[in-house]
């Protein structure tokens, strides 16, 4: 009976950590295959026609999951490329632009996100004043970390602006056993633009 | 109550609700009532009909037809033309509505239960492990 008991925990324990482990394992595929597109994509036409979808008309959307900006904050050791998008696959595979919110460096708030567990691990350790840099196809970006909140998962927390604004946002607490109920939202000034 | 049998019942209780976000259930729908008999029968009758008077209507234009091409050749096929049925459309499948920026938005949910699972299976085997090994 004890053995059959101990299987049967193996066996349980077993699944869960295959799910675990290949949600994990398809996110760094994924991960790198977002970089490896980026990296391809230097010229910025190239990166324009890769990302772009024609919809008729002027209107364009960005393709869910295509590379869309890289993230360097050199504080926290953080160099992750930006994917369109915040639903599972694409945070699964990097730190997700929010659709309809402004791309890095452009007038309005650029929203990224991403899982505490993975791509936004150390952003618990960024802190007011620290430098990020962002990166699109259309111009590099230097930002300074200006707010550092917590908020609640269901709370509003996104507010557009005229002014360029840069707000990561990943749960809160970073170290926590289970669904976290908070959301950690840091919001980053335009320094300068650099072409 | 025997360890073993406590550490597992344990293990299922605090389990489950982390799982069940990670697995579905099959939940049998309740029976459909039976729709009544003259509801039936009225449909019945409907089908009957209209399949009568598409038939009357094609073979009327079907002998129409075939009194032209006789008169320009002679008659290979007597067979009569299928009748087609248009169906309506399938309704498009209604989609998901992607989380995007608007005024006063939640963060989007970066809330994953990943890691909790990562440790519950670890504590799982390795208690599993122990219970076989004793």
């Amino acid at each position: 009976m004890r053995r059959r008991v101990g299987a049967l925990l193996c066996l349980a324990g077993g699944a869960l950590l295959l799910h675990a482990g290949s949600t994990y394992a398809r996110g760094a595929l994924a991960r790198s295959e977002a970089r490896a597109a980026w990296e391809r994509a230097e010229a910025r036409r190239a990166v324009r026609d890769a990302r772009l979808i024609d919809v008729g008309g002027d209107a364009e959307i960005v393709r869910l999951g295509a590379p869309v900006a890289r993230l360097i904050i050199p504080s926290i050791g953080l160099d992750e490329i930006v994917v369109e998008g915040v639903g599972d696959d694409e945070l699964n595979a990097g730190p997700g632009h929010l659709p309809g919110s402004a791309m890095p460096g452009g007038p309005g708030n650029a929203v990224i996100s991403a899982h505490r567990d993975r791509h936004f691990a150390p952003l618990g350790d960024l802190q007011v004043g620290d430098t990020v840099y962002t990166e699109t196809g259309a111009q590099r970006a230097t930002w300074i970390v200006s707010k550092r909140r917590v908020v609640g998962a269901g709370k509003p927390a996104l507010f557009s602006s005229d002014e360029p604004v840069l707000t990561l946002t990943t749960c809160w607490p970073i170290r926590y056993f289970g669904t976290a109920p908070d959301r950690l939202i840091l919001e980053a000034k335009r320094m300068r633009h650099e072409g | 109550m025997r360890i073993p049998t406590l550490s597992f019942i344990l293990a299922a209780v605090l389990a489950a609700p982390s799982a069940s976000a990670q697995f579905t259930g099959l939940v049998t729908p309740p029976p459909r009532p039976a729709p009544p008999v003259e509801l039936v029968a009225q449909a019945g009758d409907v089908a009957a009909d209209t399949t009568a008077a598409a038939r009357m209507t094609d073979m009327k234009a079907w002998v129409d037809s075939a009194a032209v091409a006789v008169a320009a050749q002679a008659p290979a096929d007597t067979a009569t033309p299928p009748v087609v049925i248009e169906t309506p459309a399938a309704a498009p499948a209604a989609q998901e509505e992607a989380p995007a920026f608007r005024e006063g938005a939640p963060a989007p949910d970066t809330a994953t239960p990943l890691p909790a699972l990562l440790l519950l299976g670890a504590a799982l085997v390795a208690g599993g492990a122990a219970l076989r090994r004793r």
